[in-house]
């Protein structure tokens, strides 16, 4: 048809060119502004970012606030249900969240435990039973009391039921037994654990849920189907908001689906402030769905959000206009996550007796000499400076910086190249005269080492990291491959060679970790097939491996936290002489907040993203 | 007639069963060959047991073989229930019906806006071929033809945020769904959806206009238009009555495609304009592995699909008096 045309034929490619360009000048023109804009921030990273921030006193002292206003964030994704304990990500987490609350919780300033519906607490002399005593007065939003039965119920019928798929099961058993929950006069609930077990109390904040509403929906009716599981769903959420009973400081008052949730106070929410006002101070908190992180930005700007969770890029563009539109950027130091590199030390063998790895890599993988040299050659200065563009430090243990418990002068391996090949010549490797790397046994070194595609920050470390391991001889194939594709050769296949993964951790608790360092767990990642779950033959394991694991367990019963602390200190001690993980960087935490709300007080500990902000929207109120 | 459209509605029925099964083949072999796996995020949480996971994988049924797991969904399915979303923990049909009409306002509004302007403009450049107008239209069609989608999309979002005439994407605001006005809040969605559609319809507008304008050229070649202008007609009658209809026909059956097209066309526009349709949810359940959710999705789609050709032939019946529906 279009030969009909032929003036117009030849201008299609070049009009399309002229698109191309005029997008690609768009970016340039960006990218140039943004480096000229911040000269320092690709050499002084961390400390250009702080700069910026916002000063915060040590302590969170919320003052009285005035009643009314809104507040109005976004997400990329807003609640998938509202029923607490069939929430498993964070998009329904941080809604519902501001809608429960437990018996205890962790103070997101101090990381104290403190008290919330439970008044106080008791711990028994054997140090196996906790009795707390509920608040006097305590409502659900329907006006309903708070009593020991919702407690007992929440923890019997819905956390310790099989039939109901939730996470907080697991981390409440103790030798994989559930905790005993008895009853013990109107007031006063009992827990009791098999054994002592320090962890505990931090586990008990799971958010109570009101027995009234849900009794006899929690086991299997005569067709097998337990009505829990499909309750407060977002089809009950969009027509009946007031169905949904909870006793944190919000309560539901609209839901669009795929639009915004909308937030109202609890009026019978036990918190007050100093003068005895009720809490929360704002009219509403609104959660509007975004999907587009671009798009979530121009909103911010726009001040249609008044919050914003920053990536790394996203401070170059938000730092300049921070005067004009009345934010602050505070930065909440390193994030809890890791983001490390493992080899496969597995000696396991498939049921048809092949190896899962091959034993000539498994030699190398397995010689701690080896991956020391390889931590000797990570750049992780050269990561943090092109990937984060300074705004992410080097990480050097399994728990976080930010952890009470973080050890902060263990075994570091600086990058340092010659070390690396001086290593690798002490562990028996040679280089021919091409300069590839040979073992002792003649075997060129090369393997394969895998990340999860679709993220580009872990795609860039990888080509650094496989660049530094060239100039060592070293042959790496890289190759990103699906998230879940992963899993399953961590999970079940087990035949990998080297990997790169992160890991979100929890930034108070090590012991929740505590899978990683179990034989036989699920997180013993570096070294799969213990015998209890591979049918063939298992793999073997060395001593410091057994060593972590002991220290773990010992901490668990250790209620003294100074001798707790030098046991995960040990820990440290231990993996960072043997590396089971080679850690590379973590990213600084930042959060961008409008300045004309009161009473915020962002922490890491507050939890992810924005949570960080919002974990005290019960005291938040507009200032003038 | 309503014996063909009866006819034609029938044979959809094996039709969507085969689609379905396959489907339901591709999906299960993802989880097979490549990992596709519902559980993987469970899997690598730190805090979960292997006894936890084995119920999970218990409960929804990934341990039996293909074809139990597919007799066992298309049974549900035929007595009306197409499962629950692994992730949502719901029914399907509420999720996607939440989001359906969403996605049709903006798919409905982009068709009626792209049509109402393409044809029209693809008839009135044909007669001025080569003039100045045909030149500039055609090279802003050029453009917008080859401009990348998601970028006009962002641009226009951005023009939304500067000058402040149009809401920086969603659906509704919350003041005027607050206001509990039926007009109100159907001017405020007229109000949100204007750059979305802006968005979609410069792109197709451009692609239609060719196209129509092309079959106009095609038409007015013939040796019956020559007749009928040598016969003395009136221009407008030769134009709208021989031409236009004649040049019609072939975009009459792009219209059935336009209409399977309502559901799945806008995605990326839906992610960025923050439009709270369908586009998003099915990609997320897809990334996901969540098999009812995809698989509703799939069907529903292919329903439109047919759907839109069985009104594409019958337009097409009624456009050209040539073609006879049989039964």
């Amino acid at each position: 048809m279009l030969k009909r045309d032929p003036r117009l034929a030849p201008s299609l490619p070049s009009v399309r060119a002229l698109a191309s360009f005029c997008l690609a000048a768009c970016m340039l023109m960006t990218g140039c502004k943004t480096i000229e804009d911040d000269p320092g921030a690709t050499n002084q990273g961390g400390a250009a970012a702080l700069a910026a921030g916002v000063e915060r006193s040590k302590e969170f002292k919320p003052v009285v606030g005035k009643r009314g206003g809104t507040r109005v964030i976004s997400s990329v994704s807003l609640p998938k249900t509202f029923n607490a304990y069939l929430a498993a990500e964070t998009s329904s987490t941080d809604v519902i969240g501001q809608m429960y609350v437990g018996l205890v919780s962790t103070d997101p300033v101090t990381t104290e435990i403190k008290p919330v519906l439970a008044e106080s607490w008791e711990l028994s002399p054997d140090k196996r039973s906790y009795t707390f005593k509920l608040r006097e007065g305590l409502k659900w939003s329907d006006g309903q009391p708070i009593t020991v039965d919702d407690v007992v119920f929440t923890y019997k019928e819905i956390v310790d039921n099989k039939d109901i798929p939730n996470n907080y099961r697991d981390g409440l058993l103790v030798e994989d037994q559930f905790p005993i929950v008895e009853k013990v006069d109107d007031r006063h609930v009992r827990f009791t654990t098999v054994k002592p077990f320090v962890p505990f109390l931090r586990g008990l904040s799971d958010p109570i849920m009101p027995k009234h509403a849900f009794e006899g929906t929690t086991r299997p009716d005569k067709d097998g189907k337990v009505k829990f599981n499909s309750l407060w769903g977002l089809d009950v959420a969009a027509k009946d908001p007031s169905i949904i009973v909870c006793n944190g400081p919000w309560k539901l008052s609209q839901y669009r689906p795929g639009q915004h949730v909308v937030l109202e106070p609890n009026p019978h929410y036990y918190l007050k402030d100093e003068q005895g006002n009720n809490l929360p101070y704002l009219d509403k908190f609104i959660t509007i769905e975004v999907q587009d992180l671009s798009t979530e930005i121009i909103k911010f700007q726009a001040r249609e959000t008044d919050a914003l969770a920053l990536r790394a890029e996203d401070y170059d563009i938000l730092e300049p206009l921070r005067e004009r539109l009345n934010f602050g950027i505070d930065n909440l130091g390193p994030a809890t996550g890791t983001l490390f590199v493992m080899f496969n030390m597995s000696t396991a063998k498939s049921p048809d007796g092949k190896p899962v790895v091959n034993p000539i890599k498994s030699a190398w993988f397995r010689n701690p000499k080896f991956r020391q040299a390889m931590a000797h050659a990570l750049n992780t200065q050269g990561m943090i400076e092109s990937i984060y563009k300074g705004r992410a430090i080097p990480q050097t243990s399994h728990i976080s910086q930010q952890n009470p418990f973080y050890k902060p002068n263990v075994k570091t391996y600086p990058y340092d190249i010659a070390k690396a090949a001086a290593l690798l010549e002490e562990a028996g490797f040679r280089k021919n005269a091409n300069g590839e790397l040979f073992d002792a046994k003649g075997n060129r070194v090369e393997f394969d080492l895998v990340t999860n595609s679709g993220n580009t920050q872990r795609d860039a470390a990888c080509s650094i990291i496989r660049k530094d391991w060239d100039r060592l001889g070293i042959k790496v194939n890289y190759r990103p491959i699906q998230f879940n594709v992963m899993v399953q050769q961590i999970d079940q296949t087990l035949d990998w060679d080297a990997m790169m993964i992160g890991l979100t951790g929890s930034a108070i608790e090590p012991h929740f970790g505590i899978n990683t360092w179990k034989l036989d767990g699920r997180m013993h990642m570096f070294n799969m097939g213990h015998s209890s779950r591979w049918k063939g033959q298992p793999t073997t394991f060395d001593p410091w491996e057994k060593e972590i694991l002991d220290l773990y367990e010992k901490a668990a019963v250790e209620f003294d936290p100074e001798k707790r602390k030098q046991l995960y200190w040990r820990s440290q001690d231990l993996v960072s002489e043997y590396l089971p993980f080679l850690y590379t960087t973590n990213q600084l935490a930042m959060v961008a907040v409008r300045k004309d709300i009161g009473n915020v007080f962002p922490t890491i500990h507050g939890g992810s993203g924005l949570s960080q902000i919002n974990w005290n929207t019960d005291y938040h109120f507009l200032t003038d | 007639m309503l014996r063909y459209i009866l006819k034609r509605l029938l044979q959809m029925l094996p039709l969507i069963f085969i689609i379905s099964f396959i489907a339901f083949g591709i999906i299960v072999m993802a989880e097979k060959l490549a990992g596709a796996d519902p559980l993987a995020q469970l899997r690598m949480s730190p805090t979960v047991t292997e006894e936890t996971i084995q119920r999970e994988v218990a409960r929804l049924g990934l341990d039996k073989p293909f074809l139990q797991r597919y007799f066992n969904w298309i049974g549900n399915f035929v007595r009306g229930d197409m499962g629950e979303s692994y992730t949502y923990k719901t029914p399907v049909m509420g999720l996607i019906l939440s989001r359906l009409n969403n996605t049709l306002i903006l798919g409905l509004a982009t068709l009626v806006v792209t049509w109402l302007i393409a044809i029209p403009l693809g008839i009135w450049l044909s007669v001025r071929q080569y003039s100045l107008a045909d030149q500039v239209f055609s090279s802003i069609s050029y453009f917008f033809m080859g401009f990348p989608d998601f970028f006009l999309a962002i641009i226009l979002l951005l023009i939304a945020a500067g000058t402040g005439w149009f809401p920086i994407g969603g659906m509704t605001s919350i003041s005027a769904e607050a206001s509990g006005n039926f007009v109100v809040q159907a001017l405020d969605i007229l109000h949100h959806l204007v750059m979305p559609t802006v968005t979609l319809s410069l792109i197709s507008i451009a692609s239609l206009q060719r196209r129509m304008r092309a079959n106009m050229l095609d038409i007015l070649n013939e040796e019956y238009i020559k007749t009928a202008r040598a016969k003395g007609l009136p221009e407008n009658k030769v134009l709208y009555k021989h031409a236009v209809r004649n040049a019609l026909n072939p975009i009459v059956t792009l219209l059935g495609y336009e209409i399977a097209h309502l559901i799945s066309g806008a995605a990326f526009v839906e992610i960025i304009f923050s439009w709270p349709g369908l586009g998003n949810l099915m990609l997320q359940a897809v990334l996901g592995t969540d098999l009812n959710l995809v698989m509703a999705g799939l069907v529903i789609g292919s329903g439109m699909l047919l759907l839109g050709n069985l009104i594409a032939d019958l337009l097409l019946a009624v456009a050209d008096p040539r073609i006879k529906l049989e039964a």
